[in-house]
């Protein structure tokens, strides 16, 4: 991999991984939300 | 709902988009490394330094997260207030995200810098033991019923778990690491930076280290309400 | 600390012991068994064999450790002793420092029958003293059965208790593993003396702050 893929690489993993984390939590606060109604 | 889910969709977009733009700056708007401090010609390292601008932050906060939860225990043991536990587990379960970052961009960064994705250096053995103590503390959690004993013997672990932040650094002084640093010592040059590089590095570390504390305010918030709607649920409230 | 309590606690355990031999047998079983298997794992008198050779010795005694831990406290907790223990006027401290002993002892006797099997079956010729390298084999053992009795309390509330055992004990022994194969192969290999190898000196501080940081928080264990 050369340098500009692996910085690339680096911020995407960066990116994906708390797009990916808030959307498993804003999952979590639809299941609660459903819950309480 | 005490917070507007609105607001947090807000707040976060708008961190994203600084994260996004200085990501952007530091990938186009840097220039390559200076010729001196190119360790061979050709050397990727000319381009690939930014990464750091990416990493540093995965380490900082990783520490930062095994703090809280060596805080959040210690004060669970001391209070007994519920409130700690729930910061510590938080922060063990953003830590482990971070700890997994942190080892996914320094393989990319060993691959480019020295050929290979795993090389034993110090920092990058010691990146992995975090990772497993944290994952030890979570299933630690996972196996234990009765939310006071799982508070207290995860505290137990908590601040147990907390030696390999200092076993990371002093493992990098005494076996002589390759990885870079930011100040010249004896042993190794590392490389400065100017002042525009400086502005970029701040901005990325201070919205990483928000996106922390608001993730984990935002997690424990999380937990409380579904401790309530299960409650609910169950039909005891 | 009380000398003497301790004292008592881990005589009525080795007693117990020495009586069923059930959780030795296994452990002297298992090591020799794993010596075996180790040997296969390249051809006999081989230098790769001597090159690894340290690093299998001391896996041999982790697993042979961690068969050995699963015992100590799970047998209490099963048996139902461990309350009559607390209600005693022994300290909890106490209670810890014999567990730990008794766990060390265990581990020395192993280390009396694995070491020398070693020996024979992988044909090693250590390059420095036979002495040092046991000391350094003994200091790994006192640093994992710290840890290990701490952790095996730890879980005794937990479900699925020796699975977890293993996985809460093992990063916290990574750096004790890691030191103790650098300073055998320093030893075996390398024959370097004992004081000059600065991994000793570190896992004696590592046992040092174990040992303080477990003497604190082990009562909390027990808080129930």
């Amino acid at each position: 991999m050369n340098e500009f893929n692996s910085i690339m690489a680096v911020a995407a993993i960066l990116w994906t991984s708390f797009i990916l984390y808030t959307g498993y939590l804003d999952s979590k606060v639809r299941a609660i939300e459903k819950r309480l109604k | 709902m005490e917070f507007k889910r609105k607001h947090a969709t807000v707040f976060l977009g708008a961190l994203w988009l600084v994260v996004l733009a200085a990501m952007y700056k530091v990938l186009f708007s840097l220039g390559p490394l200076k010729e001196e401090l190119l360790r061979y010609p050709g050397d990727p390292m000319r381009h690939g330094y930014k990464i750091f601008f990416f990493s540093m932050e995965a380490a900082a906060i990783t520490y930062i997260a095994f703090a809280v939860v060596l805080i959040g225990s210690a004060l669970y043991l001391k209070s007994k207030d519920m409130k700690w536990d729930r910061i510590a587990a938080s922060s063990a379960r953003l830590g482990i995200v971070f700890t997994t970052i942190l080892l996914i961009n320094g393989a990319i960064f060993s691959n480019l810098a020295w050929g290979a994705y795993w090389n034993w250096d110090p920092r990058q053995t010691s990146s992995l033991f975090l990772w497993f103590t944290l994952a030890a503390y979570l299933t630690l959690r996972g196996a234990v019923d009765g939310s006071e004993t799982r508070a207290r013997l995860s505290a137990v672990l908590g601040i147990f778990g907390f030696i390999g932040v200092p076993l990371t650094h002093i493992s990098t002084t005494i076996w002589l690491s390759n990885h870079p640093v930011l100040y010249n010592t004896a042993q190794s040059s590392g490389f400065s930076l100017d002042q525009s590089g400086l502005i970029l590095f701040m901005t990325l570390m201070s919205c990483f280290l928000l996106l922390y504390v608001y993730l984990l305010w935002f997690t424990v918030k999380i937990d409380v309400l579904e401790e309530k709607s299960q409650k609910v649920f169950s039909g005891e409230l | 600390m009380n000398p003497v309590l301790i004292y008592r606690i881990v005589r009525k355990d080795l007693k117990a012991e020495l009586r069923g031999k059930e959780t030795i047998n296994f452990m002297f079983l298992f090591s020799f068994i794993s010596l075996l298997m180790f040997n296969f794992a390249g051809e006999p008198f081989s230098p790769a064999l001597t090159e690894v050779g340290p690093g299998l010795l001391w896996f041999v005694f982790i697993f042979t450790g961690m068969l050995g831990l699963s015992r100590a406290f799970i047998k209490e907790k099963e048996t139902g002793t461990l309350e009559g223990l607390l209600l005693s006027p022994v300290s909890t401290g106490d209670i810890l420092y014999a567990k730990t002993l008794y766990n060390l002892l265990l581990m020395l006797g192993i280390q009396f029958i694995a070491f020398p099997l070693f020996i024979v079956l992988f044909n090693y010729n250590i390059a420095g003293s036979t002495l040092d390298a046991f000391i350094v084999l003994f200091l790994g053992n006192v640093a994992f059965v710290v840890v290990g009795s701490f952790m095996s309390a730890l879980v005794m509330s937990a479900k699925s208790r020796e699975l977890v055992l293993q996985i809460i004990v093992l990063p916290m022994l990574l750096p004790v593993i890691i030191l103790t194969i650098i300073s055998l192969r320093k030893v075996m290999i390398t024959g370097l003396d004992l004081l000059s190898i600065d991994e000793v000196k570190l896992i004696v501080s590592y046992v040092g702050i174990m040992t303080i940081l477990a003497s604190i928080l082990f009562e909390y264990i027990l808080e129930e």
